[in-house]
C-alpha cells in the first residue's frame, strides 16, 4: 500500500516546530541528566536532553520528509562535521599538545567538539530538510506562468528559488556523481594490505581526505554562487507586473 | 553568414567570450562601480538592461539557460518579447527546434545536444529583441541530425541583418579525419545484463524518479571504440553506468585481459570541477609513490601529444601558458587521463574528448591517451558526434532510444555493434 504523502506546507510546519528548540532550548534543555555521558565525569559533557533532541529530530525528519531527504541531510551534516569539527579538533589538539600537557584539558576539549558534533548532526539535517521539503521547482514554475510580467517581490522569490534549485538539482548531484566516479581506486586500493594501514599511513590518509573534502566543499560553494549575477540579469529582464513591455 | 572566430586555446576563447558578453553579466565582469549602479537600479524598481541587447550560448550551454524547467525557460523568454508576437514566437520555436518532447523536463536532466537545441530555440525567440548573438562552440554537442538547427538559428539572425559571432575552436566546423595506426592493439568485452538505471537518486537528482532499462548486450570490441547515437539517446547514461557514476541495478562492465571490472570516465563536469583544484589536490588521496607513477604517465602522454601533433600536422602544438599553479585545459585533461589509467580500470571512457580543444589537438590528445592506455591494458571508449575519429577507431557501438516500453520504465536504450564503413 502506498504511504500517504503529507502536503508540503504541513511538512514545513512540522520541521519548523522541530527546529524551534535549537533556538529557544526548551523543552530539551530541561533534561540536564547525563546518564549517557556519565563516564566522562565532566561538567561540560553533553546532557541527555541534547542527545534526546538529536534522536527526536532524526525520527521526525525521517517520518515527515522521508528517507531520501533524511539521508541527504546526514550527508551534508557529515561534510560540515568533517570541515568544522574534525579539522577544528585536529588543529586544537596540535595547539594544545604544544602549549599544555594536562589530561583534563584534552578531555574538556574533546567534550567541546563532541557537543559541537551533536549540534551539527541535529541542526544541519533539519535545515536541509526544511529546504528540501519546500518544492522550490514548483514555486519557480508557478511564478513564471504569468503572461504579462512578474511583480518585484515575486522576482525576489524567483531568485531565491533559482539558487536553491541550482544547488539541489545541479550542484549537489554533480558533486555526488563525480565523487562516485572518483571513489574507485582500482588496484591502488586492492593492493592495500593491513600492514600498510599503520597509524602513520592512516594519519596521512585522514589529512589528505580532509584536504580533499575541503576543496570539494569550496567548489560546491563556488558552483552554487557563480551564476547568481547571470540569474539576476535574466530575471531583471522580465518586465515588472506594473511595468510596460517593449511594444 | 555567421562571423566565425577561431581560437587555438580554450582559455583564449573563454576570455573573448567573457569580453563579448561584458554588458550581459554586469555584476560578474564589470567591476564594483557597475555593481553599485545596478544595485541602485534594482532598489529603485528599474530593470537592469544592458546598453547592447545580446543573446548568447556559453561554452557550457546549460549555463545560459537560467531556469529549472524547459517550459519555464520558454515562458520567461516569451515575457521578454513584445506582447503581440510572444505566444506565436514561442509556439514556432517549439515546433522548429523539436522542443515539444522536452517541455515537461528539467533542464539539468537533458543531454548535451538537447540543451544546445533548447539554447538555439531560446536564441531564436530572442532574435526579435536583440541585436546580436554570441555563440561559444555549440557544435561539440550537436549530432549530425541536429546540425541544421544551428544553421536555422543563425540564418534567422543574418536574414534580419543581425550579427552572429561564433567563437569556435580551430577546425571545429571541419569534417574528415587523418589515419593513424596504434602501437598496440587491444580487444575487450562489453556486457550489459539486466541493466536498469535508477533516476532520482542523489547522483541523478536532476531527474524525476524513474527507471531506464538497457537492452542486454555482450560482445567483444576492439579499442578504441566509438559510442554513437542521436542527442538524448542515452550514450552518456550507459557510460556513467559503466563507470558507476550513477545508481543502477544489474551488470554493466567491460573486460580486458579476461578480467571483468569497472571502468573510469572523464566527462565535462569532472573537468570543470577538476579545474578548480591544483594538481597536488587532484593527487592528494594517492601516496607519494603513486604520484610519481601518475606523473610518469602524465609526462608520457604529454611527450606523445607533442610528437603525434608534429608528425601529423607538421607543426608544434600550443598548450598555452602553463606554470606550477595555473594549468591549461589540455593539461588537466592529460592529468585526469593519467590518474584514471594508473588505477587500471577495464576501460577509460572519454565523453566528448574534443570539448574545448581544437580539432588537431583533440586528435593528438586522443591518440596519445589511447597509446598510453593500451600500453597498460586499458581499453578506450569515446563518445562523440564528430566524424574525426572514423579512421582512428577500431569499432563502433550504436545506441538508440526505444520509447515503446511500459509505464514503470521511462525508456529503453538499445545497444548494438555497428560495422565501420
Amino acid at each position: 500500500m502506498k504511504r500517504k504523502e503529507y502536503p508540503w506546507k504541513l511538512k514545513v510546519v512540522i520541521i519548523f516546530l522541530v527546529l524551534l528548540p535549537s533556538f529557544i532550548g526548551y523543552p530539551f534543555s530541561l533534561i540536564q541528566s547525563k546518564h549517557f555521558f556519565l563516564w566522562t565525569m565532566l561538567s561540560n559533557a553533553p546532557n541527555d536532553g541534547t542527545l534526546l533532541y538529536l534522536f527526536f529530530s532524526c525520527v521526525m525528519i525521517r517520518l515527515s520528509a522521508g528517507v531520501k531527504t533524511f539521508v541527504m541531510g546526514l550527508k551534508v551534516a557529515g561534510f560540515l562535521a568533517i570541515s568544522v569539527v574534525f579539522v577544528g579538533a585536529f588543529i586544537a589538539y596540535i595547539k594544545m599538545s604544544i602549549f599544555t600537557s594536562g589530561i583534563d584539558d584534552f578531555s574538556s576539549l574533546s567534550m567541546y567538539y563532541v557537543n559541537r558534533l551533536i549540534n551539527i548532526m541535529t541542526v544541519v539535517p533539519l535545515s536541509v530538510s526544511f529546504f528540501m521539503v519546500i518544492p522550490f521547482d514548483d514555486i519557480e514554475h508557478n511564478i513564471v506562468t504569468s503572461s504579462v510580467g512578474i511583480a518585484l517581490w515575486k522576482k525576489c522569490v524567483l531568485m531565491i528559488s533559482r539558487v536553491v534549485n541550482n544547488i539541489r538539482f545541479s550542484v549537489m548531484p554533480d558533486i555526488f556523481m563525480i565523487m562516485s566516479e572518483e571513489r574507485y581506486k582500482g588496484f591502488i586500493e586492492s593492493g592495500m594490505d593491513e600492514e600498510n594501514l599503520n597509524p602513520d599511513v592512516l594519519r596521512v590518509k585522514i589529512y589528505k581526505f580532509l584536504k580533499r573534502s575541503l576543496y570539494v566543499a569550496a567548489s560546491g560553494i563556488a558552483f552554487s554562487l557563480e551564476y547568481i549575477p547571470l540569474w539576476a540579469y535574466e530575471i531583471s529582464r522580465i518586465p515588472n507586473l506594473n511595468g510596460a513591455k517593449y511594444d | 553568414m555567421p562571423n566565425y572566430i577561431f581560437f587555438k586555446l580554450f582559455e583564449e576563447r573563454e576570455e573573448r567570450f567573457r569580453d563579448s558578453v561584458h554588458s550581459l553579466l554586469p555584476r560578474k565582469y564589470s567591476g564594483i562601480p557597475v555593481f553599485w549602479k545596478d544595485m541602485a537600479n534594482v532598489l529603485n524598481g528599474n530593470n537592469v538592461i544592458p546598453e547592447n541587447q545580446l543573446a548568447y550560448i556559453s561554452s557550457n550551454p546549460r549555463d545560459s539557460l537560467p531556469y529549472t524547467f524547459v517550459s519555464d525557460l520558454l515562458r520567461a523568454t516569451s515575457l521578454i518579447l513584445p506582447n503581440k508576437i510572444s505566444e506565436n514566437v514561442k509556439i514556432s520555436a517549439i515546433k522548429e527546434f523539436n522542443i515539444d518532447v522536452l517541455l515537461s523536463q528539467k533542464i539539468h536532466s537533458l543531454s548535451g545536444g538537447e540543451v544546445v537545441r533548447l539554447a538555439l530555440a531560446r536564441n531564436y525567440m530572442l532574435s526579435h529583441v536583440v541585436d546580436k548573438v554570441i555563440v561559444s562552440s555549440p557544435l561539440t554537442w550537436l549530432s549530425i541530425n541536429n546540425m541544421h538547427l544551428f544553421k536555422k538559428m543563425t540564418d534567422y539572425y543574418t536574414s534580419n541583418a543581425k550579427r552572429v559571432d561564433v567563437l569556435a575552436m580551430e577546425g571545429e566546423n571541419e569534417e574528415g579525419a587523418p589515419k593513424y595506426s596504434f602501437k598496440k592493439n587491444l580487444s575487450c568485452g562489453v556486457e550489459f545484463k539486466d541493466l536498469v538505471i535508477k533516476l532520482g537518486s542523489d547522483s541523478n537528482g536532476a531527474y524525476s524518479n524513474g527507471l531506464i532499462s538497457v537492452q542486454d548486450y555482450r560482445d567483444n570490441i576492439d579499442s578504441p571504440c566509438l559510442i554513437i547515437g542521436d542527442n538524448g539517446s542515452g550514450k552518456s547514461l550507459i557510460a556513467k553506468a559503466l563507470s558507476s557514476s550513477i545508481e543502477y541495478d544489474g551488470n554493466a562492465q567491460i573486460s580486458t585481459n579476461g578480467f571483468w571490472g569497472r571502468s573510469r570516465m572523464i566527462f565535462q563536469d569532472v573537468i570543470t570541477q577538476a579545474m578548480m583544484r591544483p594538481f597536488d589536490v587532484l593527487l592528494s588521496d594517492v601516496d607519494k609513490m603513486d604520484q610519481v607513477e601518475i606523473y610518469k604517465i602524465f609526462n608520457e602522454i604529454s611527450r606523445e601529444l607533442f610528437s603525434v601533433y608534429r608528425d601529423m600536422f607538421c607543426c608544434d602544438i600550443d598548450i598555452g601558458n602553463s606554470n606550477k599553479t595555473d594549468k591549461s585545459l589540455i593539461e588537466y585533461k592529460i592529468m585526469l587521463t593519467a590518474i584514471r589509467i594508473y588505477t587500471h580500470p577495464s576501460a577509460l571512457i572519454l565523453d566528448e574528448p574534443d570539448w574545448g580543444l581544437s580539432k588537431n589537438a583533440s586528435i593528438a590528445f586522443v591518440i596519445s591517451a589511447v597509446n598510453a592506455a593500451h600500453e597498460r591494458g586499458v581499453a578506450i571508449l569515446l563518445i562523440s558526434h564528430k566524424d574525426w575519429w572514423t579512421k582512428i577507431i577500431r569499432s563502433i557501438i550504436k545506441v538508440d532510444k526505444d520509447v515503446s516500453v511500459n509505464d514503470s520504465v521511462l525508456f529503453k536504450i538499445n545497444v548494438g555493434k555497428k560495422l565501420i564503413t
